[in-house]
């Protein structure tokens, strides 16, 4: 019971964290996460340092600046000579907080306003932490999203197709042997070229979702329709249905108890889909757009080996996926055991 | 073989000296003894020779020594979809097909001179248009069937048909028209074209002489494209090239198979080439093939990119391996703008009219030069291993690149100020130009092909470059095709980012780029009449670029046509990547170019010593 | 009799499904600007060449003529030329499928009966440490790429000289007899294999491991349990039986899994397989490749549902009577 506890709280805090890193990412990060270096690509995260090479004592943290010595290996020499100490709360760059308040402060900074690079910098210079901030937005919205779309449509069909049986059952069933067949790469590119040119990012990420989406609920409608086929001939739902309930009765006292938590674990499994299918677009050339800050976009770079042999820090946003998918599944399996405790 | 009876000019390549000759007759070598007879019978000539190379005697002698033996392993990045070098295009089957097919004449990739090869000289007339060509005699397809002018004939008659699908057909239209083909006898063929030939006869290089013997049906058939695709058994596949078909396994490997009928031999007289075999896996992803040359399993890389370089490099000792920079290589990535007054079938203009004003002005365009960070792209995106173009053609085009065009070098400053000159300013401050009488923020879209990685950060880093001037850009990914169905066909896009690569260093064979009626003219293709006064000035530089025969005033021309270019900027270059190539130390004779396959041009010379 | 029309319908079905999948495939290509033609006007190839070159292939004329001709060259079981290989799809993609088998076959079974097995144990354990570490790892394996995945295997390939870098066999294999043969072949499946299989087994021990807990709480098992039968008993008849029908039931989609996930190992692990012909149909825009691709992407998805159908029909009859009587 306690490990549970201890799982649970885990979690909770992991939630709490990386929702905090959404709202505030301009707040945490000390550099825009679209600016580019081009004289500090692939710089490995900055060492925070107290004792300077002279061997004194700063009371305040710092770090030497940088400089780019052999773009080939991307290697890096610290100037000595050039101490940049680390403050709270220092004046940068004006965002607006929570999308509403004005506002230039940030966590930690610089005096100079020279950037730091706490975990370092991608392939053009871009702060790999702040882009992770900023990517947790979007990604966690896009993961939301998909998920939900994703099991909607999959619950839907699913239910509809097991209960009502017959033709509808047919075709929905044929619907989504088609759906599942459909070239989803192809449907992707398709889709774009429909649409005006000039595309947002928002709408390319919203239109890759929605996409992956619209193509990945057959599994569940099948899964849940098997379910419902395998409940309808149940027997404590036939004996329902022998006590005169109606279908609607049947549908929600009897058969949405067993229903909700497997639909609930079928989504989360899901659930990887909608971030790594950025990932996965952009290995195979097809991904939308070649902007914006989402930590698929973020793991393009995965095409260049040395990413996992040399710059490990661009790895940044696996941690931040795999955070968020064990506090799905952590907090899934809590959803499912609280609906099963209320529905039965 | 003594050394010091070879010529010491001529980079010691190809030219045997006809002392050297004298020596070697008494060895047997036919060839030789032959060419004594065909120089007798040609020897008064009334022809002017234009070419720097040619030679009084078959040039079978190649300046190079080597073992017999040994199979070479290399990589393509696809399975080949066919084995005639006619009809392929890709670098892939170019690659392997070219192994396969000789040429009349042959750019040589060092010297970028043209060689001679099947034709072992050749005359111009004073006028430089009609050519006639002295084939090598005694000579053999690789099926050990003999080749002739008849040979010659039919390759040009299929060359010049549509319905053959050749893909190289272009480069020998002069003007839109083909040359007329005569043969005067078995062994002699006559080119005429209808117009002086400033460059000579380098369009020939690459095109394959065909067997007659073999493709003569299938042509009559209408099976000419299938003959030689895929499924063929390699006995069906004979060509002039130093390497035959052997085996073909799809997905994974090709395997050629030294040409004993091949014609070259080596400076001690031994038949090229040296290797038995060459062994082409299909490896499609490139990371994939420098892991492979990093653990032995490939003999040769022809083109790395810079991530696997610096990955290699580290290695590169341990192993045993060369790897080279060549510098920059021809291939450049332009930005162009729209400049097509036209409309689309709807009525409607391919570029809003009052933002084609803008882009129309060169300021705007010098501006856009400006505020790109070549020197950073080149830094981050290649490495360090590319190099800062200004103009048409890239710096690695030694011979005929113009050194003293104007920079439009990183000058933020100077961009805004150009900017501000054509009456583009932000008056409310949002950080974004205003252009037209609506004041509207300027917005342009992007267009660029995915799948190559560098030129996708090239658009991300160029769309930041442009932001700091107050030039708002939004990128978009296309298929290659697609990108290329929009400049070419349907006009409908305001911006292109798109990698452009010359097959040959000469400015001859890109006359559709730089005349306004040619199809490649990029930002306005296909003008009935000059649009505006320097596109005037650069159709009467290409004329005379392709028509002069004198050296020097050809290259003034280009010269000119470059300086009007860089000031213009109708397509802005950026980066010209470096070459970079590999091979195991246990190769010899390999002579990197930078001309596609950029190492494998010379395979019947390399040779493999036994480790 | 009854048999006959269920088995006339199932090709109804399936007669149906082809139709529409590659009616949809010909209209999304038409979508898009441009076909495989389209760039070779960079080449020095004279126009008029491209255009009999596209009156050759049909691409000149309307989609729907297109489509009409593609389904009449069919009935000569003739699936069109790929312009890309140059040769015939049929011969291409049953080439590629095969190849694509032999990845994603294997995987597919022990990730499916490992996930399975792995998930029963963790639906047991649940609330033990044991449980919580499964918990762990099969939420870090179902969050790694499978592109990371097949890229660090073939960085280890490299470093490690124990398995081969790509390829689906040594090229200086020639002549062997057909033991040395599949050890060849066994020995470059191993790591892409892996690759394609622990996504698979995170995700079907996902699926069982719910499916069991939730078995674990119904009221059959706990009078099973109070009537004090033995334990082991009535997990195995009792809680595996009926939980292993919805991850059943979910299995033949796996097949989709396995080759979105191997267009991504096929790529990077050179194994000429069909995410590969797709690839090159998708970015060369071969029309009639990409249909063939998609068509037999369809017809081994649509062969996984109907396997997975069988099994479940013959493992629980309940679900028999809407199979037999639907529609």
């Amino acid at each position: 019971m306690t490990l549970r506890g201890a799982a649970v709280a885990l979690t909770r805090t992991t939630a709490v964290l990386l929702l905090a890193a959404a709202a505030l990412s301009d707040f945490l990060s000390t550099t825009r996460p679209e600016v580019q270096n081009l004289e500090m690509f692939y710089a490995p995260p900055a060492r925070i340092r107290f004792l300077d090479s002279e061997g004194r004592l700063h009371w305040r943290p710092f770090v030497y600046s940088r400089e780019l010595t052999d773009p080939l290996e991307a290697r890096y020499e610290e100037r000595k000579d050039r101490i940049c100490t680390l403050e709270f709360f220092v004046e940068g760059y004006p965002y607006r907080l929570f999308g509403l308040l004005p506002v230039n402060r940030h966590l930690i900074g610089t005096q100079t306003g020279e950037a730091i690079y706490p975990l370092g910098t991608d392939e053009l210079g871009r702060d790999v932490l702040a882009r992770a901030l900023a990517g947790a937005r979007t990604s966690l919205l896009v993961t939301l999203l998909g998920i939900f779309i994703y099991a909607l449509l999959g619950t839907a069909v699913g239910a509809v197709a097991g209960w009502q049986g017959g033709w509808l059952d047919s075709a929905l069933m044929r619907i989504s042997e088609f759906v599942l067949a459909l070239p989803a790469l192809y449907l992707l590119l398709a889709l774009r070229a429909l649409l005006p040119v000039r595309l947002p990012y928002w709408q390319a990420l919203l239109l890759t979702v929605g996409t992956i989406a619209c193509v990945a609920w057959p599994p569940l409608a099948k899964g849940v329709r098997g379910l419902v086929l395998q409940l309808r001939s149940a027997g404590y739902v036939e004996a329902a249905r022998g006590l005169g309930a109606n279908g609607r009765q049947i549908f929600v006292r009897h058969m949405l108890p067993s229903l909700a938590p497997y639909a609930l674990s079928q989504t989360l499994i899901a659930a990887p889909v909608f971030i790594m299918g950025e990932v996965v677009l952009s290995f195979l050339d097809v991904g939308l757009s070649a902007t914006g800050s989402s930590w698929g976009a973020m793991l393009k770079n995965l095409k260049d080996p040395r990413v996992l042999t040399d710059f490990w820090w661009n790895l940044t946003p696996l941690l931040f996926i795999f955070a968020t998918l064990f506090c799905l599944n952590t907090l899934g399996t809590q959803g499912k055991r609280e609906l099963q405790r209320t529905m039965l | 073989m003594n050394l010091k009876f070879l010529p010491p000019s001529v980079f010691s390549l190809t030219v045997p000296s006809r002392f050297h000759k004298l020596r070697t007759m008494g060895i047997g070598a036919r060839p030789a003894l032959l060419a004594i007879a065909v120089l007798g019978l040609v020897a008064p000539h009334t022809f002017t020779v234009t070419a720097p190379s040619v030679l009084s005697d078959p040039p079978n002698r190649q300046a190079v020594t080597g073992t017999r033996g040994g199979n070479l392993v290399v990589a393509v990045s696809s399975d080949p979809s066919t084995f005639n070098r006619m009809l392929t295009s890709g670098v892939a089957n170019a690659m392997i097909a070219d192994r396969l097919s000789g040429d009349l004449v042959h750019i040589n990739r060092v010297t970028m001179e043209l060689e001679p090869a099947l034709a072992w000289k050749w005359e111009a007339d004073k006028e430089g248009r009609q050519f006639t060509l002295h084939l090598q005699k005694g000579l053999r397809f690789s099926d050990g069937s003999p080749f002739s002018a008849d040979d010659v004939l039919f390759t040009f008659q299929v060359l010049q048909d549509p319905k053959s699908g050749a893909v190289q057909a272009g480069n020998l239209r002069v003007d839109g028209s083909f040359p007329e083909v005569a043969k005067a006898d078995d062994y002699t063929v006559r080119l005429s074209f209808n117009r002086p030939v400033g460059m000579g006869l380098r369009m020939l290089d690459s095109i394959p002489i065909l067997p007659r013997h073999l493709l003569e049906k299938h042509y009559a058939n209408g099976t000419f494209t299938s003959a030689w695709g895929p499924t063929a058994a390699p006995g069906e596949v004979a060509g002039m090239g130093p390497f035959r078909l052997r085996e073909y396994q799809r997905g994974s490997r090709v395997v050629l198979e030294r040409n004993p009928h091949y014609w070259k031999k080596d400076r001690n007289g031994q038949a090229l080439p040296y290797l038995d075999t060459i062994t082409y896996l299909i490896i499609p992803d490139r990371n994939t093939e420098a892991l492979r040359f990093q653990a032995g399993e490939i003999d040769l890389v022809s083109s790395l990119n810079p991530e696997n370089y610096a990955g290699l490099r580290r290695a590169a000792a341990r192993q045993n391996l060369t790897l080279r920079d060549l510098g920059p290589g021809l291939m450049m990535d332009f930005l162009w703008f729209n400049l097509n007054p036209g409309a689309g079938a709807n009525g409607k203009p391919f570029v809003d009219p009052e933002k084609r004003a803008v882009l129309e002005k060169a300021e705007f365009r010098q501006a856009v030069s400006h505020a790109l960070d070549r020197q950073g792209m080149s830094r981050s995106i290649y490495l360090g291993l590319g190099t800062p173009q200004f103009g048409p053609i890239s710096s690695g085009n030694k011979a005929w690149h113009h050194t003293g065009i104007p920079a439009t070098a990183f000058n933020a400053a100077r961009a805004r100020a150009l900017l501000r000159g054509i009456g583009l300013v932000d008056a409310d401050g949002d950080g974004i130009l205003e252009f037209g009488l609506h004041r509207r923020p300027l917005e342009l879209t992007l267009l660029t092909s995915r799948g190559n990685m560098a030129r996708e950060k090239t658009a991300q880093v160029l769309r930041e470059n442009l932001a700091a001037v107050g030039l708002r850009v939004d990128i978009q990914l296309l298929l290659p095709n697609e990108v290329a169905a929009r400049f070419l066909n349907s006009f409908d896009y305001e911006a292109i980012l798109f990698g452009i690569t010359p097959t040959d260093i000469v400015p001859d064979l890109q006359t559709d780029l730089w005349l306004t009626s040619g199809k490649l003219h990029f930002w306005h293709p296909g003008q009935s009449a000059p649009h505006t006064a320097w596109e005037r000035e650069m159709d009467r530089l290409t004329a005379r670029l392709v028509t002069s025969l004198d050296p020097a005033v050809r290259k003034s021309a280009f010269f000119k046509m470059q300086e009007i270019w860089a000031r213009e900027l109708p397509a802005i270059s950026i980066i010209a990547p470096n070459i970079i190539v590999g091979w195991k130390n246990t190769l010899g004779n390999l002579r990197p170019s930078i001309l596609v396959p950029y190492l494998l041009w010379n395979a019947e010379e390399i040779t493999k010593r036994s480790p | 009799m009854k048999a006959l029309g269920s088995i006339l319908r199932k090709a109804a079905q399936l007669t149906f499904l082809f139709l529409s999948v590659t009616a949809a495939t010909f209209l999304l290509s038409s979508l898009i600007p441009g076909d495989f033609y389209s760039a070779s006007r960079l080449d020095p190839i004279p126009q008029e060449t491209i255009e009999q070159l596209r009156r050759r292939h049909g691409l000149d004329q309307p989609l729907h003529e297109q489509y009409l001709r593609w389904l009449g060259s069919l009935l000569r079981w003739d699936l069109g030329f790929s312009l890309f290989y140059r040769r015939p799809v049929a011969s291409v993609v049953g080439e590629a499928l095969a190849n694509t088998l032999w990845l994603g076959l294997p995987a597919l079974v022990i990730g499916l009966l490992g996930g399975m097995l792995l998930g029963a144990v963790h639906a047991l354990v649940r609330e033990r440490p044991f449980g919580y570490g499964l918990d762990l790892v099969s939420t870090l394996v179902i969050s790694l790429p499978t592109l990371l995945l097949g890229l660090g295997a073939l960085l280890l390939a490299a470093a490690s000289h124990r398995f081969p870098i790509g390829g689906m066999s040594s090229w200086d294999l020639v002549d062997a007899d057909f033991g040395i043969w599949l050890l060849d072949r066994m020995h470059h499946l191993v790591l892409p294999g892996l690759c394609l299989t622990l996504p698979i087994l995170a995700r079907v021990e996902r699926l069982q491991c719910a499916a069991t807990s939730s078995t674990l709480r119904r009221n059959y098992v706990r009078s099973a349990m109070a009537r004090g039968l033995g334990k082991v008993r009535i997990f195995l008849r009792y809680v595996l039986r009926p939980s292993v029908n919805p991850v059943l039931a979910s299995s033949g989609p796996l097949f989709a899994s396995v080759l979105s996930g191997s267009l991504v190992l096929e790529v990077i692990f050179s194994w000429p397989g069909l995410g590969q012909a797709t690839y090159n149909a998708l970015f060369s825009r071969d029309l009639h490749l990409l249909v063939g691709c998609v068509t037999a992407s369809s017809i081994l998805l649509v062969a996984g549902n109907l396997a997975a159908d069988l099994l479940l029909l013959k493992l629980d009859p309940g679900t028999r009577r809407p199979l037999e009587g639907g529609s």
